[in-house]
């Protein structure tokens, strides 16, 4: 091929490529739970910007009364310290999102790589490969977590780690799977032949094929990592002087607000787990449906 | 199909796997800077010890030696259920404190995933056999519980029946704790009752995470199995509906159903723990929490250990059923 | 005492899907005697699998019986679809049972093949040791080793386990055995044997059975009647010697034309054309269009159903 053609090529099928991706938000926007999904996590992603300019008070400030129920000073009323639980949610909400999506991304990252690379190459590479995720997968996730979590220093990027490395074999397995089926289809046989190396057959014919399911994926791991983190939080691991959804349930834990009735405390950072998780189950479930071919009925 | 072989390479895959994780409960602690010998000392004894306490202590941690020499050592007291002494708890071992606390796990665990399975199946299989309302709304209730964390749900619960609701000077349900104080142990009805009064929260927490997903599951294979051939002979030859339901339907449903119970259990553990905390329910998962906070390092990797071999255990027994119970399958 | 065993008068079921309603079954008319095998003959997708399934009364929405009713002679009429639930379940297997397509499904995976056959016969009030007794029979009849009654459906071959079907059709001693394609899946030698079997069937016991198949030669081996089906109407009937040397409507005719034979060459031509689609109104006869006879009033009219000499109807306004 001439570099003319390539170029010609590849204008082509990117903007093929935007114009199918146009196609399928235009799509994904007209169902109504991935609407919906996207709606809620939106709404969430802007609480967390809110959060980072607009908060009320400094999440640490103690200038109030302790256990305070909402008033109009303190919308969401004050914890054990007298700070103000709205400012805390505001800004937890950022840090527990970030940590969610780095997870995804992270597990993502090697997740892809270890599943396409089982699955195009195949043979010694391939049987390593699902050995070391075979073994991963067996351990029980929530005490290695624990074990991991203690053991190493507590900080956010630990548990950003820990959780990713329990979380990519799984991603891989089903890559894998897929990176298999995908081999065998006419056109990657017909680049082969074309004289294409692995990696280019890879990324040009593979990955694109895989962005649904790693996308899809790609959510219910950062939900996972959200409440997976917040767990971790809850039993003290991970850096407890950061202002998340989980630091914010250890320390009513901790401190007892079942006692002190503290409803206004103990509500704001489950909703918002919750809110990220059935947002992110609208938005994978519409994905999901919308990237499946169009199925025959049965006679 | 069970054959002798399935067994074999099962029990091998076990072993391997606990080794493993023994391994990893073998360098973790050693990557920490410190002596843990000396650590107990000081937070037991308060700076005042003698130099071959220090060495007894060092043995019994399997300090001693070379790195090669207290794995081997390390590997030869696990076989024999020697965990190790507890940093916290010290005199007593991590094995008599496991032994202790691990019952009351295993029955919260055993009956939240017996009761869940078992709610589970029957909504889903009448949700699947009957579509239509039951159907949607089952869906999106599954969706909204399994969104759930475990233990915000558990102090909401705790929150709300043990603490806020307050009926003829009763609180509803107790907030903590096992059995009550006031309670003799042993096998008499008073004990019994109070055990259950006070597993009751823990269990419907874990029990309400829990059951949709089987229900889910077991309804979307209800749906498959019924649009199968088999289905449509089992009507033409005039078997009534109970017949069917059980024995065409239900038989194969289960199925998936099984496998999944499997999974279920590595994620109901974690749950466990959580729940555990939030009561104060004296079981493994309190006991890593405490053991957390005061870094008590052989306590942590004995519950990691015995967690892990307990689910291993679990999974191997769900296989073995699966395969019973499905004659198609020739194990590998 | 009359002859008839079973009548089909008629019949019209149609399927209501999303957006639009297939007519499966248009107006069909038979007559089943006993000890009688009738051939049911017509290429995919012209309506003979919805019809075997109606005499059973299996057929649930989206597919609805929109007129017609079926009568099972036994001691008295039976009016099928206006028996009760009960009824119904009794009337099933009991008197008329089937050996469906595709029996490769059509066992219950998890149970063993006893269990199976024996269940029908527990349901319809057979006592546990007779019916425990006849499972052997049974399947000695269907020529297999009663031994495999301990096994699992995926443990036997295609064809054992199409015999197994043929076993339990007859666990109820039905009157009546509908074999819709029972033989497609298998290879040819297979094929010969079960055929064999049903005839034996037929001969022994004295069941009447409905052979439902495309294929042509089949039934010339093995029908006494032959009913000629064709988008969802019957075309053509006879008995079997004169459907063949005297075939009259041009499907039929095509048909026998496109089978091959050993004896004499033979040009072998198929039917130019697609089989309609039942989900369209049609007007005038629905062969039209691929008839190489056809003229005016055949687009127009739909043809009646005419009689020509023994027992032998054609619909074809040739004949009118």
């Amino acid at each position: 091929m001439t570099s003319r053609d390539e170029d010609i090529n590849s204008i082509l099928k990117s903007s093929s490529q935007i114009n199918r991706f146009k196609d399928f938000l235009k799509r994904l926007i007209h169902h109504r739970k991935g609407l919906a999904g996207i709606i809620i996590i939106a709404s969430l992603v802007l609480i967390a910007i809110i959060g980072i300019f607009f908060a009320p008070y400094n999440p640490f400030s103690t200038n109030a009364a302790a256990f305070q129920p909402p008033s109009k000073s303190h919308i969401l009323g004050t914890d054990y310290l007298g700070e103000d639980v709205l400012s805390w949610f505001l800004i937890g909400t950022g840090t527990s999102l970030m940590v969610g999506f780095s997870i995804a991304v992270l597990s993502a990252i090697i997740g892809v790589l270890v599943g396409v690379i089982a699955g195009y190459f195949g043979g010694q590479v391939d049987n390593v490969l699902m050995r070391v995720v075979d073994i991963l997968l067996v351990i029980p996730g929530f005490p290695l977590l624990v074990i991991l979590s203690a053991f190493l220093p507590p900080t956010l990027e630990t548990t950003i780690f820990v959780l990713s490395i329990l979380s990519w074999p799984f991603l891989s397995r089903v890559i894998r799977a897929q990176t298999l089926s995908l081999k065998q289809r006419q056109y990657i046989l017909a680049s082969k032949l074309s004289g294409l190396s692995g990696f280019k057959i890879i990324s040009r014919d593979i990955i694109p094929n895989l962005i649904p399911i790693i996308f899809i994926n790609a959510i219910f791991l950062a939900v996972g990592g959200v409440v997976a983190q917040a767990g971790l939080a809850f039993f003290g691991l991970g850096d407890l002087r950061s202002v998340n959804w989980g630091t914010m349930l250890y320390w009513f834990e901790a401190e007892d607000g079942i006692v002190f009735n503290a409803w206004w405390w103990l509500l704001p950072p489950g909703l918002g787990i919750v809110a990220f998780g059935i947002g992110a189950n609208f938005l994978g479930n519409a994905v999901y449906e919308l990237s499946q071919p169009l199925r025959s009925g049965k006679q | 199909m069970i054959t002798l072989r399935y067994i074999v390479r099962r029990v091998a895959y076990m072993l391997l796997t606990i080794y493993i994780a023994a391994t990893l409960d073998f360098l973790l602690p050693r990557m920490v800077p410190g002596n843990p010998a000396l650590i107990i000392l000081i937070t037991k004894y308060a700076g005042e010890f003698n130099p071959n306490q220090l060495k007894i202590i060092e043995g019994e941690l399997n300090l001693r030696g070379t790195l090669w020499q207290q794995y081997v050592g390390y590997l030869g007291s696990i076989i024999h259920g020697n965990l190790g002494p507890s940093y916290y708890y010290y005199p007593e071992s991590v094995t008599q404190i496991i032994i202790t606390r691990l019952p009351w796990t295993l029955f919260l665990l055993g009956t939240a995933m017996i009761i869940s399975v078992v709610i589970g199946v029957i909504i889903g299989s009448y949700s699947g056999w009957k579509r239509g309302y039951s159907d949607s709304f089952l869906q999106a209730f599954s969706i909204g519980l399994t969104s759930l964390p475990y233990f915000w749900l558990a102090l909401i619960f705790q929150l709300v029946f043990a603490v806020m609701l307050v009926i003829n000077g009763q609180h509803l349900f107790p907030v903590a704790q096992a059995y009550s104080i006031n309670v003799h142990q042993g096998f008499n009805l008073r004990f019994i009752e109070s055990v259950l009064h006070h597993a009751a929260l823990p269990l419907i927490t874990l029990i309400i995470t829990t059951f949709p997903g089987f229900a889910l599951l077991m309804r979307n294979t209800v749906v498959t199995v019924l649009d199968e051939d088999y289905l449509v002979l089992a009507k033409a030859k005039g078997l009534s509906i109970n017949t069917i339901r059980k024995r065409y339907v239900n038989k194969n449903a289960m199925l998936p159903v099984s496998t999944s119970i499997a999974l279920a259990f590595a994620s109901i553990v974690g749950g466990a723990f959580l729940v555990e905390e939030v009561f104060s329910y004296p079981g493994i998962g309190y006991t890593l929490f405490t053991a957390v906070t005061v870094s008590d390092y052989p306590l942590i990797e004995g519950i990691f250990l015995v967690i892990t071999l307990t689910v291993i255990l679990a999974n191997f027994a769900v296989d073995l059923i699966y395969a019973y119970l499905d004659p198609r399958v020739v194990l590998k | 005492m009359s002859n008839t065993l079973l009548e089909v008068k008629n019949l019209k079921i149609e399927y209501r899907m999303k957006d639009r309603i297939v007519r499966a079954v248009r107006d069909v008319n038979l007559k089943i005697n006993k000890r009688e095998i009738v051939g049911i003959v017509g290429e995919s997708g012209c309506g003979k699998t919805t019809l075997a399934m109606s005499f059973l009364k299996l057929i649930d929405p989206p597919g609805y019986i929109t007129d017609g009713k079926i009568i099972f002679h036994n001691e008295g009429e039976i009016d099928v679809f206006n028996l009760k639930p009960s009824q119904l379940r009794k009337y099933r297997w009991k008197d008329v049972s089937m050996i469906f397509q595709g029996s490769m499904n059509a066992l219950n995976p998890v149970t063993k093949i006893e269990e199976q056959v024996m269940d029908v016969m527990l349901e319809h009030d057979y006592d546990y040791e007779t019916a425990n007794r006849r499972v052997d029979e049974l399947l000695r009849l269907a020529g297999l080793n009663p031994n495999i009654r301990k096994q699992f459906p995926h443990e036997l071959s295609g064809g054992m386990k199409q015999r197994v079907n043929i076993a339990l059709s007859m666990a109820c001693d039905a009157k009546l055995v509908i074999a819709d394609e029972a033989t497609t899946a298998l290879d040819v030698v297979v094929q010969r044997q079960i055929m064999a079997r049903l005839l034996r069937l037929r001969d022994e016991r004295g069941i009447s059975l409905v052979f439902i198949t495309h294929d042509i030669s089949l039934i010339a081996n093995i029908a006494d009647m032959v009913y000629v089906m064709y988008a969802g109407k019957i075309v053509e009937s006879a008995p079997v010697k004169e459907l063949f040397s005297n075939p009259k409507h041009p499907y039929t005719i095509a048909l026998l034309n496109s089978v091959p034979t050993i004896s004499k060459e033979k040009k072998i031509k198929g039917i130019p054309g697609m089989p309609p689609d039942l989900a369209k109104e049609m007007k005038g006869c629905p062969f039209a269009d691929r008839c190489n006879r056809v003229f005016d009033k055949c687009k127009e009219e739909e043809p009646p159903e005419i009689g020509i000499g023994s027992n032998h109807n054609v619909s074809c306004h040739l004949y009118g």
